[in-house]
């Protein structure tokens, strides 16, 4: 046989099977249709063979191209006319810098990865844009409240929470709250926030606040409650809500002074207090009550007293010389572990 | 003799020009099939560009017309022709061994992507061998 007529054998041959080597993973894979929601997809094999070791491999890019996460599944065998859904566990790419928060839309690709007859590899990949809308949805900030202070601070809490929507891309990220009044802002916090899609997130806030303990306790204020998220750079504003603050020890007024003799010396006085806790816990409230006849003290006692929401009413008994006209009361207030003073004429 | 070989090679040549013609339709069809939602003018029109009609077209007279004169440097030369026109044609038919469209599905970007690199590098080899074969005959010519 001449060379040339092996040659012209040779290439028709491996030219056959070339075309085999197209055709067939054609035909086969005109059998694989495959839809993705999130981590899983959902892979049908409407051939009429086995498709070993279906693999579906996702990424999902920025705008920018940049991979911001990917996954992978392990293989899996399809039988003929059958449907199996594939897990696909997607993780954050721990070296990619771009926040889920500035995103407005991510590709994802998806790639399918097949053997048909064991030998024929086929890859049928396909991608899309999700839109990824709004980052967070339902709101809530709850209203602030005492947890503690001190002299010259007060450190409220408030409770946010959110769903984060942002679909396969994790956040990483701080939650700053600030807090502010007619005068400016009286306080702010960070807190690390980590979720991921669909998670509910519900996150404590304490901050300090820049308002005396006096005031605070005692004074409604008006509080606008700002809430940002923010990650590599990127900043997104989850709200604001605006609320009346409740203090615990509203309207602090005497009531009448009932003055009854004890003996010829003293008598036994008695100043009645009222005040109203707006928030809705109790607390423990120490005084130290001063009686006045002008400039010159005239008596003093003390007490403690457990608060209950709502209106509170108490007593405070003083034993006076019988000369001398109780004109005001000192009151030395320690709650929440701060201590100011407040004077009430009588 | 001469007439029947004429004639052969004409008969070769359309039916290559058919061939050529409906390996692309069936590509489509079955990349159709695959995506349904992936319109079959867009499937038809990305395989059959201007290269490859072009190309297709020349490779059936080159066959046919290696039919007619199968023999001396005229034939090998025909053959080392249609070697490189057969490379080229079915780089640009396969896209260079990956299949990727790309088409709008309800305003959003779908692309269905196949990877046929094996079996467009055995067909690469075939006319690589084809060109040898070529050289072979002009040379002992």
């Amino acid at each position: 046989m001449k060379v040339s007529t092996g040659l012209a054998i040779a290439s028709a041959i491996i030219f056959i099977v070339g075309v085999g080597l197209i055709l067939v993973p054609l035909v086969s894979v005109m059998g694989i249709s495959v839809s993705m929601n999130q981590g899983t997809a959902t892979v049908t094999n409407n051939g009429p063979f086995e498709i070993y070791g279906v693999s579906v491999q996702t990424r999902v890019l920025s705008p920018s191209g940049q991979v911001i996460a990917y996954g992978s599944s392990p293989p899996v065998n399809l039988q003929p006319h059958s449907t199996q859904p594939i897990m696909v566990v997607i993780t954050q790419n721990s070296s990619s810098h771009v926040s889920p928060l500035s995103l407005s839309y991510v590709t994802v690709m998806v790639n399918v990865n097949a053997n048909l007859m064991n030998v024929l590899p086929a890859t049928v990949s396909f991608s899309r844009n999700v839109s990824l809308g709004s980052a967070v949805s339902d709101l809530s900030v709850s209203q602030p409240s005492v947890i503690k202070s001190g002299n010259g601070y007060i450190e409220l809490q408030t409770a946010v929470s959110f769903v984060y929507n942002v679909q396969y891309v994790p956040l990483n990220g701080v939650l700053d709250v600030t807090v502010s009044n007619s005068t400016g802002t009286v306080g702010e916090a960070s807190v690390p926030v980590s979720a991921t899609e669909g998670q509910t997130v519900n996150l404590v806030v304490p901050m300090n606040i820049s308002i005396s303990p006096r005031a605070l306790l005692t004074e409604p204020q008006t509080f606008t409650v700002s809430s940002s998220l923010s990650s590599e750079g990127a900043v997104y504003n989850v709200g604001t809500e605006s609320y009346t603050w409740k203090p615990p020890l509203y309207n602090l007024t005497a009531g009448s002074v009932q003055v009854v003799p004890v003996n010829s010396s003293y008598s036994s006085v008695t100043v009645p207090l009222s005040f109203t806790d707006m928030q809705s816990e109790g607390f423990n409230l120490e005084l130290g009550a001063y009686l006045y006849s002008g400039s010159k003290q005239i008596s003093s006692t003390s007490g403690s007293f457990n608060v209950v929401p709502g209106k509170n009413t108490l007593s405070l008994n003083f034993l006076v010389p019988n000369a001398a006209q109780a004109s005001s009361l000192l009151l030395k207030i320690s709650a929440f572990n701060a201590t100011f003073y407040k004077e009430v004429n009588l | 003799m001469k007439a029947a070989r004429i004639a052969g090679a004409v008969i070769v040549g359309l039916i290559m020009v058919a061939v050529l013609v409906i390996m692309p339709l069936y590509i489509s069809s079955i990349m159709q099939r695959i995506a349904p939602s992936i319109p079959a003018s867009s499937m038809i029109s990305y395989f059959f560009n201007e290269y490859t009609l072009a190309l297709g077209a020349l490779l059936a007279i080159l066959i046919a017309l290696g039919i007619a004169f199968n023999k001396g440097i005229m034939g090998g030369t025909l053959k080392v022709l249609q070697a490189i026109v057969g490379m080229v044609y079915f780089l640009y038919l396969l896209h260079f061994g990956t299949l990727s469209v790309t088409v709008n599905v309800l305003g959003m970007p779908v692309t269905l992507e196949l990877a046929v690199t094996l079996g467009l590098a055995l067909i690469e080899l075939a006319f690589a061998l084809r060109a040898v074969e070529g050289i072979a005959v002009v040379f002992r010519s």
